[in-house]
């Protein structure tokens, strides 16, 4: 071990310790290797910034007078968890309003909270001894409120697949606007900037890691779901969607910026979340990780044409080539779309090495390592 | 020279004219048909048009002469930059390459002048940061 998570966070409290975002790592070791780049560096900051389906915020409203055991509950129209203490809520990014038109949900109605706007809150509850009261309709806000945090059971992907579609119509997907006959193709990661593209093995990351989220801060809680390590890896990264984050952290100090509403057309709603990780760098191994180029990460295409578990591998593609604009596949040109805002991961990484550099992000020794093995299964 | 986007419209009376041959062989136009659709009563084409500042007119003031009415295709498509997240879902899906990934900034560009309205990059933006002026 170079050095020591006190020693970096002492470093830090002096405003010595020396930053680099993991896109600018990668020539620093390019020119002086791993060994001698792991000295000067400290930290090596990451930043995805995606549509993240599995997140939602958990909500406590307060007791009204008389009080009420609320079973039925919407925010703006947007159907929220009853099933929780009298006036505790989870809202869902994908949950969808339910008046006509369409296009907003759960995931705008948290950017608005974050927005410091007003949200339309309807309830229900049967009326008991203990909550006599049967309804109430009031207009809430992140003030109002008692405790309001997001918690996303999957997030910040570790790789994840280029879709494209052999059909011959246009298919309307997650993996956003797919047109026919290959037309097109499109990825998701951050690649050289995501976050556990940079620690593949999680040698760093663990439960209580403190993060960038959503514009404020936030920790690594468990392990996503659908955490796995299957996958098989290319210059030591797995070259499909593999582990997961399950993250969470106060919508207050989020900033909305950070962490929008989207309306995936033919798909649903969802919500696009800022992640930011940072990395100590304890070792050399730990700096070569963080080096790791667009070039070095690869990630399968995929026909999303076939309504299959398993899709088709029609090939293997690089982050550069993906970024370039257009692959080459199978005999086959296409264009490339992102679908995730690589400017934004940058601002993110950028972001919170500025407020490492000012000592207003220390770093956390994590309480628990996440899983070194995990497998996904099917439901029959 | 200037070269711009046309929106024409044609009638079942002067559906049959050649409009790419007039332009080339009357007015030392050149013309590029981005789309056309176009039946025996009639349809639209969208295309532009490459010449002199006098000849493109002249064209146009003969167009309009045999019916086919002309629209200028100017600022169809708007983007919402406050809306926008960057995020690229509009590049691959927009026909005529309007939109690019800046390689420097990693911002999403868009340049207006190319697009021909075609409405494809509607449904891939998800946060409705794209709009375009109806058609009438
Ligand atoms: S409407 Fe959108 S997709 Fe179509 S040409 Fe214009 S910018 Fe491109
Ligand atoms: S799809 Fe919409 S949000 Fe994404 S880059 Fe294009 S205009 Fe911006």
């Amino acid at each position: 071990m170079i050095r020591t998570y006190d020693e970096i966070n002492e470093r830090i409290k002096q405003r010595k310790a020396v930053v680099l975002t993991a896109e600018e790592v990668i020539d620093l070791v390019k020119k002086k290797g791993a060994e001698k780049a792991a000295e000067e560096v400290d930290v090596v900051t990451t930043g995805t910034f995606g549509a993240m389906c599995s997140s939602g915020a958990f909500i406590n409203f307060g007791h009204s007078d008389p009080p009420l055991r609320m079973t039925n509950i919407t925010l703006n129209g947007v159907q929220a968890y009853g099933g929780l203490a009298a006036v505790d809520t989870y809202i869902g990014a994908t949950q969808m309003a339910e008046r006509n038109g369409g296009g907003y949900g759960g995931g705008h109605v948290i950017e608005d909270l974050v927005a410091g706007k007003k949200i339309h809150l309807v309830a229900y509850g049967p009326g008991t001894d203990c909550y006599t009261r049967k309804s109430i309709e009031t207009l809430i806000s992140l003030d109002t409120v008692n405790e309001a945090y997001m918690y996303n059971p999957r997030n910040a992907y570790q790789n994840y697949a280029v879709a494209t579609n052999s059909s011959e119509r246009t298919l309307q997907t997650y993996m956003g606007k797919l047109l026919p006959n290959y037309g097109n193709a499109t990825y998701s990661s951050a690649g050289q900037l995501s976050p556990l593209l940079n620690d593949p093995h999680l040698n760093t990351i663990g439960v209580g890691t403190r993060i960038f989220f959503g514009g404020g801060i936030g920790y690594v809680s468990w392990q996503g779901t659908q955490f796995n390590t299957q996958p098989a890896e290319v210059n030591g990264v797995p070259i499909g969607g593999s582990r997961t984050l399950a993250l969470i952290g106060n919508l207050r100090g989020m900033d909305r910026e950070y962490v929008r509403g989207l309306d995936i057309f033919g798909y649903g709603t969802s919500l696009a979340v800022g992640v930011g990780v940072p990395i100590p760098i304890l070792s050399a191994d730990i700096m070569k990780r963080c080096a790791i180029s667009d070039e070095e990460i690869f990630s399968q295409v995929l026909d999303y044409g076939v309504s299959s578990r398993s899709r088709p591998v029609l090939g293997r593609v690089s982050y550069a080539e993906l970024r370039s604009g257009k692959i080459e596949c199978g005999g086959r040109t296409m264009r490339t779309s992102p679908l995730s805002s690589y400017r934004y991961a940058k601002r993110i990484a950028e972001k919170l090495k500025n407020w490492i550099e000012n000592d207003e992000f220390a770093l956390t020794i994590p309480s628990m390592p996440l899983p070194g093995e995990g497998s996904v299964r099917g439901l029959r | 020279m200037i070269d711009r986007k046309y929106k024409l419209k044609f009638t079942d009376s002067n559906v049959h004219d050649s409009v790419s041959y007039i332009l080339v062989s009357k007015f030392n136009i050149k013309p590029n048909v981005h789309q056309a659709r176009i039946d025996g009563s009639g349809g639209r084409m969208i295309l532009s048009m490459v010449g002199s500042d006098s000849a493109v007119d002249a064209a146009i003031e003969y167009l309009r002469s045999i019916d086919i009415s002309v629209e200028l295709m100017e600022n169809f498509v708007k983007r919402d930059d406050r809306r926008c997240i960057d995020c690229g879902s509009c590049i691959s899906v927009c026909p005529t390459f309007a939109f690019e990934l800046n390689k420097k900034t990693w911002e999403v560009m868009l340049d207006t002048n190319k697009c021909i309205s075609c409405g494809s990059c509607l449904s891939a933006c998800p946060t409705h940061a794209i709009t375009l002026k109806m058609n009438p």
